[in-house]
């Protein structure tokens, strides 16, 4: 099973918030997911990012795959 | 390409001003974070061919947001609504130290409600809960 680290919008109009979560990359679109390790507030200044350091390595260690976008946010708060 | 979040905003705002598969793209793309590669599978057709799609979809929203500026406006809204709602917990504060000004604290609290009504179209702290 491919496993990926995404991103994931929540919030309503106006008010954009992103979910950090790992999921299984068969089903991108379904809402499942296997754990949520962090968040993407865009809405602040400055922006907010919290991740879950231990999960997202050990996530990437076993294997899974952070999207481009996940993977430069993690390289900007230092975390890969 | 990296992507730009901000995209996703102007999608909120002009979305419907797109066509169906252009805005369903864009929404794979930014709202769920999906690869070309991932989107190119899922409607079969070529990367090449999600790339181009996206590149139009997104000149279509900035020429939207040139045009019309509602996310800019938003912002602005949202800005000025916080600054009255900084002016009004002021006049707030100086009406405790005064006994006289009951009525005054109730209107500036009901201010204060309606300010709070507005400002929570721009809330998303209820999803940092679960």
């Amino acid at each position: 099973m491919a496993v990926k680290i995404r991103l994931r919008r929540m919030g309503a109009k106006k008010a954009p918030f992103y979910r950090i979560v790992v999921a299984d990359s068969r089903y991108p679109r379904d809402g499942r997911f296997i754990e949520e390790i962090g968040y993407y507030d865009p809405t602040k200044e400055p922006t907010v990012l919290k991740v879950d350091e231990e999960k997202a390595k050990s996530w990437i260690a076993k294997g899974a795959q952070p999207t481009d976008t996940v993977k430069s946010l993690l390289k900007k708060n230092g975390t890969i | 390409m990296d992507k730009n979040l901000g995209i996703s905003t102007l999608l909120d705002l002009y979305g419907e001003l797109l066509t169906e598969k252009q805005r369903d793209v864009l929404e794979l793309y930014y709202n769920d974070d999906l690869s070309l590669a991932e989107i190119a599978a899922q409607y079969d057709i070529s990367r090449q061919g999600v790339h181009d799609s996206i590149k139009r979809g997104e000149e279509a929203l900035l020429k939207f947001e040139e045009v019309l500026g509602l996310s800019r406006r938003e912002e602005e809204n949202k800005k000025q609504l916080d600054e009255f709602k900084r002016m009004a917990l002021e006049i707030f504060e100086e009406c405790k130290k005064v006994s006289f000004a009951r009525n005054i604290a109730d209107k500036t609290i009901a201010l204060l409600e309606e300010l709070d009504s507005k400002l929570a179209e721009y809330d998303n702290s209820k999803y940092l809960e679960d």
